[in-house]
């Protein structure tokens, strides 16, 4: 195996290299995080994320997408950074990541930096490098703008710690939907250790959210679908997010603060007693100075957490013991005023993501909604991405597919994702071990309620916010304008109409006050024929691909084939 | 023979119309005083006419030219802030920023409904003049959003960055104050090239926005010598970041028109 190891390559031909590796990442957003500019430093953060550019495919430039070097030890047979591949290896020094991240933001080319990187010589020495990056670019640059950084797998507990003070978000990359997907084609990755910086950035977020308050990040995205699981009114879940963040804790009176330990499954077994013995909220001038030191650096009185869930973690104290330790093993000064300055910023104040290839490996696509639905209610994700299997490596092992990357089969994914997220279904309504893949013809919902007729037609007038949410068409946009418009007046189609609603679907499966607003059938074939006329908006990278909806649609219809 | 009882009602009484300038304080000051006349709304226009252009006067109607004045259009704030809400007032105030000739007119007839209503008129989609604002508040908003992130600076010689965009709406004062946050210790200007007024802002110092004069522009347009490195490297990245396998000129078009690019770096 060749490795051509170039250092002293320019800024421009690394770049290249470095961004050229970087591209197959999905997630370029950069959302999540409201934080206001400061004297003396450069950049904000606005939480619902900017789009700087868009590429030639379509999707959103936000970030400096680059990893810090491409060298790997790993040979993960579909990436295109895996050791025994041939190519130019190259590495990016912390400065040179500080400067093109500063002189690109200050055009405004982008929103911050996405810095990932491939495995050199072990993953305690790349997390180091990428922790003195974002400490070099936070504390000596005075970068005030988004930062997105992975976490390396098997790196110390430590160095991921750090590396959350400085980001606003993380990922760890799941890289495949099953752990046997993993021990075929990344031998030297394994699911556990994969899911342990998951959880450590999971505690993390929470003790830093109890501590320091929200520090401008927004709520979790299984928010919504968890209310319902919950059986909780918006109202009530609202009040117990307020509760859960020490700034807010005193304008709830009468609110106790344990009603918190259902809101995440290993809730009860953190380790809080830093909070709880004292007063929660933090006296000292909070932004000035951060808490008072004796708070945030006490050791925990209870030592390591209990093993809720079998990944054996412990909770996340990046508090003195740690950072000491981080700091003579790797050489990264954490002083006492850097210290207030990160946690001003809170810990991964964006949350984390992850994301999973899709159709490198033989999953369905039930078990790989599974395991994203697992992923946001036990790791409390901010986002799963998809990313459609593109083959890079000519690799045995990995699958030929004629049709490109399964674009479709990803849009399908993100659709059923968002219904995950928003719309309270589970997993297991969406797809199941029967039927378990999607419909390429009907998106994810229209699937759904094709197969629950017996649910429908859906009382406009009565139905609760989550049942408007599973009629095909409607939104919560516009289930929610419904609830609020249906308060001061009995609502007819003309009213929905008004209130913006599109009925174009919606009204095979609607009444108001008792009456649809045509004569429509509610049997299976008559609305799917109806549905496929209607035919779905695909983004246009699907429409306009080999496969056309608008032909099927016709062939399945009219028979057209035998008639012509 | 109803024709006749209007054109008769015309004659009793004139149309007003009352010409503002076309900035915030303009038309507010022109709603403060319309509404001050106590006329009755039904006879009460308010236009935006642009410089230098000679409107074609109405028949049946008197015109009045408004003089901003400061005091007067705080007044209008404050009152529709404490008579509906502050996402309510920020609707209206969105819309001023249009590029519809209707605004000020749309504005100005919504306030009866929105006073009597209150907050509540945020659903009122029913009536026409309040559809038409939040249809222009949105169309602001949104494009005021794009161009947080399309927006491209250039620096010049002296250190100052330049930005150039043209708006179809009224920009500039949603959009420097998001840049003022985040370039504290920069010295940039945003250039409305169509509008040819601009965003002032000294380091560590206060946003000013005016006219910007022929002369000053003699200063811009030379680029430090560092500047075409990163454009060059920016392009670099642009290309390669795209993925081949899943190129996708439409969706790119559908997320970026073209008339955002014409400033943009990465596309020329």
């Amino acid at each position: 195996m060749a490795v051509i190891y170039q250092q002293n390559m320019s800024l421009e031909e690394k770049l290249r290299i470095l961004s050229d590796a970087a591209k197959y990442d999905v997630a370029c957003t950069s959302s999540g995080v409201d934080r206001a500019g400061g004297a003396g430093m450069a950049g904000n953060s606005v939480a619902v994320g900017i789009c700087h550019s868009f590429g030639a495919d379509g999707r959103c430039i936000s970030l400096l997408k680059i990893l810090f070097t491409n060298e790997c030890i790993y040979d993960c047979k579909y990436c295109i950074n895996r050791s025994s591949n041939d190519i130019v290896r190259t590495a990016f020094t912390p400065e040179e990541v500080c400067t093109l991240t500063m002189e690109f933001y200050r055009r405004n080319y982008i929103e911050g930096l996405f810095l990932s990187s491939g495995i050199m010589h072990s993953p305690n020495v790349t997390m180091e490098r990428i922790v003195k990056t974002l400490r070099m670019l936070r504390e000596t640059y005075r970068f005030n703008g988004y930062i997105h950084c992975k976490a390396i797998p098997g790196a110390d507990e430590s160095l991921v710690e750090m590396a959350g003070w400085y980001a606003d978000r993380m990922s760890v990359n799941l890289e495949l939907p099953t752990a046997e997907g993993l021990r075929q084609l990344a031998p030297h990755k394994n699911r556990k250790n994969i899911l342990q910086p998951m959880r450590k950035i999971q505690n993390g977020i929470e003790e830093s959210r109890e501590l320091l308050g929200a520090c401008g990040g927004n709520k979790g995205s299984y928010w919504h679908t968890r209310r319902k699981l919950e059986g909780k009114t918006e109202l009530q879940k609202q009040e117990e997010d307020a509760a859960l963040f020490a700034r807010d804790r005193g304008k709830i009176r009468g609110l106790n603060p344990h009603i918190l330990t259902g809101v995440s499954p290993e809730g009860a077994g953190r380790s809080m007693s830093g909070v709880q013995q004292k007063d929660a909220v933090p006296k000292a001038d909070f932004w000035g100075t951060g808490l008072p030191d004796e708070d945030l650096l006490m050791p925990s009185a209870q030592g390591g957490l209990a093993e809720a869930d079998g990944y054996g973690d412990t909770s996340c104290r990046i508090w003195k013991e740690s950072a000491s330790a981080a700091e003579g093993r790797y050489g990264i000064h954490a002083g006492h005023e850097t210290l207030s300055c990160r946690t001003a910023r809170g810990f991964v104040p964006a949350g984390q993501s992850t994301q999973m290839i899709i159709g490198a490996t033989p999953e369905t696509d039930f078990e790989v909604m599974s395991v994203a639905e697992a992923l946001y209610q036990k790791f409390d994700l901010k986002r799963v991405f998809y990313s459609a299997f593109v083959r890079v490596n000519d690799d045995a092992s990995l699958p030929v597919l004629p049709g490109g990357p399964p674009l479709l089969r990803e849009h399908r994914m993100y659709q059923a994702d968002w219904l995950l997220r928003y719309y309270g279904f589970a997993a297991g309504e969406i797809l199941t071990r029967e039927r378990p893949n999607f419909n390429v013809l009907l998106d994810p919902k229209c699937n759904w309620a094709i197969g629950h007729l017996e649910m429908f037609p859906v009382e406009v007038n009565q139905a609760d916010y989550f049942k408007l949410l599973r009629v095909p068409g409607l939104g919560p946009k516009s289930a929610r304008r419904i609830v609020e418009a249906r308060k001061s007046a009995v609502l007819d189609f003309r009213d929905l109409k008004k209130l913006g609603v599109v009925l174009k679907r919606a009204l095979y499966f609607i009444t108001c006050s008792g009456r649809m607003l045509y004569s429509t059938k509610l049997e299976e074939d008559y609305i799917v024929q109806h549905l496929l006329d209607a035919s779905e908006k695909l983004p246009a990278h699907l429409s306009e691909d080999h496969f056309t909806y608008r032909q099927m649609s016709l062939f399945d219809v009219g028979g057209m084939l035998e008639n012509g | 023979m109803q024709g006749g009882r209007i054109m008769l009602l015309r004659e009793e009484k004139l149309n007003r119309i009352y010409e503002c300038e076309d900035t915030l304080e303009g038309i507010l000051t022109g709603i403060y005083q319309a509404w001050d006349a106590s006329y009755g709304h039904a006879y009460i226009h308010l236009t935006v006419p642009a410089a230098g252009e000679s409107e074609s006067m109405l028949l049946f109607s008197e015109y009045h030219t408004v003089v901003p004045d400061a005091k007067q259009a705080q007044k209008v704030i404050q009152t529709i802030r404490k008579k509906t809400s502050e996402k309510v007032c920020e609707k209206l105030l969105g819309a001023l920023y249009s590029t519809n000739p209707e605004k000020a007119d749309a504005v100005y007839h919504v306030l009866p409904e929105a006073f009597r209503m209150g907050w509540r008129v945020i659903g009122n989609l029913a009536d026409p003049y309040m559809q038409a604002v939040f249809e222009m508040n949105r169309a602001v908003r949104n494009e005021a959003h794009e161009y947080l992130g399309f927006l491209r600076f250039e620096e010049q010689k002296n250190g100052v960055l330049l930005a150039r965009f043209s708006p179809k709406n009224d920009l500039l004062e949603l959009v420097a104050p998001h840049f003022a946050d985040r370039f504290p210790g920069e010295n940039f200007v945003i250039y409305d090239t169509g509008r040819k007024k601009a965003a002032f802002h000294q380091q560590n110092g206060p946003l000013v926005i005016r006219g910007l004069f022929e002369e000053e522009l003699a200063c811009f347009f030379q680029i430090s010598p560092k500047e075409a490195q990163f454009q060059a490297m920016w392009r670099l990245f642009f290309e390669t970041v795209a993925i081949e396998e899943r190129t996708n000129k439409e969706l790119q078009r559908n997320f970026m028109p073209y008339r955002y690019r014409t400033y943009m770096t990465e596309m020329h």
